[in-house]
C-alpha cells in the first residue's frame, strides 16, 4: 500500500534520513523505534508530502507521492509530534475549524465532531477551552483533528511524549483499536519500545538516519537469542564493580543503569558465581539479580552500542 | 476562507488583553492627550497651568526688511515680488506663534512670559516655569528662505524643559509640535492660495504636505485621534505578524498543508481579519472620540465618505503588510526574523511615515520615504480631508496606498511557501 525505496534528505549537509526503504499493507501496524533525532520525524514528512525528499521516492499504491502530493491527501492522516491545536480555541472549535479545512460541513461535520471526541474520551470537556487541559487531554486533541476526516492510513509520531502513565494507556488503547477494529493501517512513531512491541506487527529500528534493523518483535529478539542478560541491582554505583566485569572476556557488554548494572552474556554461560565472586572480593552491596530475555531495547543496545533514551 | 477569518477573530477575541489594547487603546490615548490639550481636567477654573516663558532672539521684522531687499536684488517680474512678498508677511511664523500661544482656547491654561534666555533658565531653574520656548535668531530668515526660495534648512523652536516639568513639560513640547505641523499645513496653503507663480517657486518645500486650498483648523483632539488611527493600525499589522509565528508553521500550518487547502487561503484569510481589525478599530476610536470630545461630526455624510474610502484603502495597504511580514515568517520558520518584521519593520514605518515624531525633524530622503509609507499618506490624506478638501486632492495619495496594496500582496503571494517549511 505505501512503499519508500531509498529515501534520504539532506539539511545542509547533515544526512537526517538516510536511504530509508519500508513498506506498509493494508491493515498493518507497523512501528518506528528510535532514539531522538534518529530521523523518524522526517521520514514521516516526506512520506505524508510535508517535505521534499533529497532523493528516493514514496509510492502509495506505487504512484508517487512526491510528484502528486494529492493522491495521499484525503487518505492520510497525521498526529504531529508538536500539538498542533490552538489553544485559545476550545476543543469543539479546534476541530470545526480543522473539519472544515477538510472539507467537512454541517451535520455530517458536528456528527464527526461528536465521534471522535467520543474515540479519544473528551465528549465532556469540548466547550472548553484547549488551554485548560491536561498534557494529555491535549495529545488527544492532538490525535482527535487527524481522525475527522476518516484516514484509512495514519500515521503518529512520539504521540504519547511527556504525558502521565493513565493518558498514555489510554492512547495506546485507542490506536489499539482504530487498528485492530476499525482496520486502519498504522505507522507508530517512538522512542518507548514498550509502546511499539505493544502496538505494532512489525518493528523498524532507525538510528542516525537509517533503518538498522526490521522485523516483527519476535524476530528481532531472537537476534539476541544467543544471549541472555543479567539485571543487577545495587545499593550504590561501583565504579571499580563495573571495571572489573568490563575486563571480563566472557561478557559481551556492561552498562550501568539507574539502579545498578546490565550485563549481556552468552546463553547458559553460568557467569553468576563469578559476577558473585567478584563483588564479594570488592565488597560490593548487591540487593537483587535477575536474569532476563532481551527486550527491543536490548536489541538496540546490542546493533548501535547505546541506550534507546537519552 | 471564512473558516480561516473566522478562526483569527476567535483566537483575537480569547486573548481579551490584546484585543484590548488593540481596540481601545488609540481611544484611551486619544482622550487622555485631548484632555490634557485642552485644559478639561479640573473643572471650570482649570487647575491645569503651564507656565511658560517665551524667549525671542529673533528679529522678525528685521528679517521681514532683509528679505525685501533680498528680493529686489532678484531679477523677477515686479508683480510677481508683490505676491511674494505678500506670501511672507502672511506666514510670518513669529507672529502666528505668538497668536496660537495667546489663544483663547490657550489662555486659560498657558500663562506666557516674555523673559531673556538667562533670565529664563535661572526661573526653570527655580521651578517657577515648566519650559522655555526659544525662536532661535535667524528663525524668521530661515524660514522663508526654506519656504519660498527653498534653500536653508529650516531653524527650529527649541523647547526646553527641567527635571521637574514631567508630564507638563511633555504636554507643552506636545503642544508646540502640533502647532508646528498645523502651521506647516498654513503655511502650504497660503503658498496655494497666493498665486500660481509663487506656488511654482514654493512647492515641496513642507515636509509631506502636498496641495493645501482652503483648510479648516484642526483641533489637537482630531489631530491626535487620526495619529493614533493610524498608528495603532501598525501595531495590529504586528501582531498579526506575531501571532501566526506563535500559531506556528511547523504544527498548524502544516495540517492546514496536509489537508490540501491552498495554503494561499491561510495567508488571505490573515489580509481579511487584519482589515476587520483596522477598520473596527478606527470606527471605535472615530466614533467614541466624537461622543465624547467632538472631535469629529459623525453626522456629517461628508465625514463618512473620505474616512471610509481613505481607512478603507489604509486598511488594506496594512493589511497587505502584514501579509508579507507573515510571509516572510512563514517561510523563515525564524522567531528572530518574524521579530524584526513584526516589530522593526512596523517600528520602522511608524518613524519613518511621522507616526512618531514630526517628519520635519528627519532628514529629507526619509521624508520622502515616508511619503510612500501606508501610514505616512494616510495620516496626510485623513488630515487634509478633515481640513476639508475635496476627494480630487486626496485621489493621487488613495492610488498610492492602492499601489503599495498591490504590491505588497503579490510580494507576498510570491514569498509564501507553497509546499512545506524545509
Ligand atoms: N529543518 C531542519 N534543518 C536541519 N536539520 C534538521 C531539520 N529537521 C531535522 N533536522 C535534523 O535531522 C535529524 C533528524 O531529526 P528528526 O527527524 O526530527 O528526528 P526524530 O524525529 O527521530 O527525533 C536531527 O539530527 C535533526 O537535528
Ligand atoms: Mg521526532
Amino acid at each position: 500500500m505505501l512503499e519508500t525505496t531509498e529515501l534520504k534528505k539532506t539539511f545542509k549537509n547533515k544526512v537526517a534520513v538516510d536511504n530509508v526503504n519500508l513498506y506498509l499493507e493494508k491493515g498493518e501496524s507497523v512501528g518506528l523505534l528510535g532514539p531522538n533525532g534518529a530521523g523518524k520525524s522526517t521520514t514521516i514528512s516526506m512520506i505524508s508530502s510535508l517535505i521534499k525528499p533529497t532523493s528516493g521516492e514514496v509510492l502509495w499504491h506505487g504512484k508517487s507521492v512526491v510528484k502528486n502530493p494529492n493522491i495521499i491527501r484525503d487518505v492520510l492522516g497525521v498526529v504531529p509530534q508538536e500539538i498542533a491545536i490552538y489553544e485559545e480555541l476550545t476543543a469543539y472549535e479546534n476541530l470545526q475549524f480543522f473539519g472544515r479545512i477538510y472539507g467537512l460541513k454541517g451535520k455530517a461535520l458536528e456528527q464527526k465532531i461528536d465521534e471522535t471526541l467520543k474515540i479519544v474520551g473528551l465528549e465532556d470537556r469540548k466547550k472548553d477551552l484547549v488551554k485548560t487541559f491536561s498534557g494529555g487531554m491535549k495529545r488527544r486533541i492532538n490525535i482527535a483533528v487527524a481522525l475527522l476526516h476518516e484516514p484509512e492510513f495514519i500515521i503518529m509520531d512520539e504521540p504519547t511524549v511527556g504525558i502521565d502513565p493513565q493518558s498514555r494507556n489510554y492512547i495506546l488503547e485507542m490506536v489499539r483499536k482504530l487498528n485492530e477494529e476499525k482496520g486502519m493501517t498504522v505507522l507508530y512513531t517512538s522512542h518507548y519500545m514498550e509502546e511499539v512491541e505493544r502496538l505494532c506487527d512489525r518493528i523498524y529500528i532507525m538510528d542516525h538516519g537509517k533503518i538498522i534493523a526490521t522485523g516483527t518483535k519476535e524476530e528481532l529478539t531472537s537476534i539476541l537469542s544467543s544471549e541472555e542478560k543479567i539485571v543487577i541491582e545495587l545499593d550504590r554505583p561501583y565504579p571499580n564493580f563495573v571495571e572489573k566485569l568490563e575486563q571480563n572476556e566472557k561478557i559481551l557488554q556492561v552498562s550501568v543503569s539507574e539502579k545498578g548494572i546490565d550485563l549481556i552474556v552468552p546463553k547458559n554461560s553460568q557467569l553468576l558465581g563469578e559476577i558473585f565472586h567478584i563483588a564479594e572480593k570488592l565488597d560490593v552491596q548487591i540487593v537483587h539479580v535477575n536474569v532476563q530475555v532481551p527486550t527491543l531495547e536490548d536489541v538496540f543496545l546490542h546493533l548501535t552500542g547505546r541506550n534507546l533514551r537519552d | 476562507m471564512f473558516t480561516f477569518i473566522k478562526k483569527d477573530i476567535l483566537v483575537m477575541i480569547r486573548d481579551r488583553q490584546e484585543l484590548k489594547v488593540l481596540l481601545l487603546m488609540p481611544f484611551i490615548l486619544t482622550l487622555i492627550l485631548g484632555f490634557a490639550l485642552s485644559g478639561f481636567m479640573g473643572g471650570e477654573e482649570s487647575s491645569f497651568t503651564i507656565d511658560v516663558a517665551l524667549v525671542m532672539e529673533d528679529d522678525p521684522n528685521g528679517a521681514i526688511e532683509a528679505f525685501e531687499a533680498q528680493l529686489d536684488e532678484q531679477s523677477i517680474p515686479n508683480e510677481m515680488k508683490n505676491d511674494i512678498l505678500q506670501v511672507a508677511h502672511a506666514i510670518q511664523p513669529v507672529d502666528i506663534l505668538e497668536q496660537f500661544l495667546n489663544s483663547e482656547e490657550l489662555s486659560d491654561m498657558l500663562h506666557v512670559t516674555y523673559k531673556s534666555q538667562t533670565e529664563a533658565e535661572s526661573a526653570l531653574n527655580k521651578e517657577e516655569l515648566a519650559a522655555i520656548l526659544t525662536v532661535p535668531a535667524g528663525y524668521t530668515t530661515d524660514f522663508l528662505q526654506n519656504v519660498i526660495f527653498d534653500q536653508s534648512s529650516a531653524s527650529e523652536l527649541i523647547v526646553t524643559t527641567g527635571s521637574h516639568s514631567g508630564l507638563i513639560g511633555d504636554i507643552f513640547e506636545d503642544m508646540i509640535d502640533t502647532f508646528v505641523r498645523s502651521f506647516n499645513f498654513e503655511t502650504a496653503l497660503t503658498k496655494v492660495a497666493g498665486d500660481d507663480i509663487v506656488n511654482d517657486i514654493v512647492t515641496d518645500t513642507i515636509g509631506n504636505v502636498e496641495t493645501v486650498t482652503d483648510a479648516d483648523p484642526i483641533s489637537s483632539t482630531t489631530y491626535y485621534a487620526i495619529g493614533m488611527a493610524v498608528m495603532f493600525a501598525l501595531f495590529v499589522a504586528s501582531t498579526m505578524g506575531s501571532k501566526s509565528y506563535v500559531e506556528n508553521y511547523q504544527n498548524v500550518f502544516n495540517r492546514i498543508l496536509l489537508s490540501g487547502k491552498s495554503p494561499m487561503l491561510y495567508l488571505s484569510g490573515k489580509g481579511v481579519t487584519t482589515f476587520l481589525l483596522v477598520i473596527l478599530q478606527a470606527l471605535i476610536l472615530f466614533i467614541s472620540v466624537s461622543l465624547i470630545l467632538r472631535a469629529f461630526d459623525i453626522t456629517d455624510p461628508s465625514f463618512w465618505l473620505g474616512t471610509l474610502i481613505i481607512m478603507g484603502l489604509f486598511a488594506l495597504s496594512i493589511a497587505a503588510v502584514t501579509m508579507v511580514i507573515i510571509a516572510f515568517t512563514m517561510r523563515y520558520n525564524n522567531e528572530s526574523i518574524s521579530n524584526i518584521f513584526g516589530l522593526g519593520f512596523v517600528a520602522i514605518l511608524a518613524m519613518v511615515g511621522g507616526s512618531f515624531t514630526p517628519t520635519a525633524n528627519l532628514p529629507d530622503f526619509v521624508t520622502q520615504i515616508g511619503e510612500w509609507t501606508p501610514n505616512g499618506i494616510a495620516l496626510s490624506a485623513l488630515l487634509q480631508w478633515y481640513q476639508g478638501l475635496s476627494l480630487e486632492f486626496i485621489a493621487p495619495m488613495l492610488g498610492r496606498l492602492l499601489i503599495i496594496s498591490i504590491i505588497c500582496i503579490v510580494v507576498s503571494y510570491l514569498i509564501f511557501p507553497k509546499r512545506g517549511a524545509r
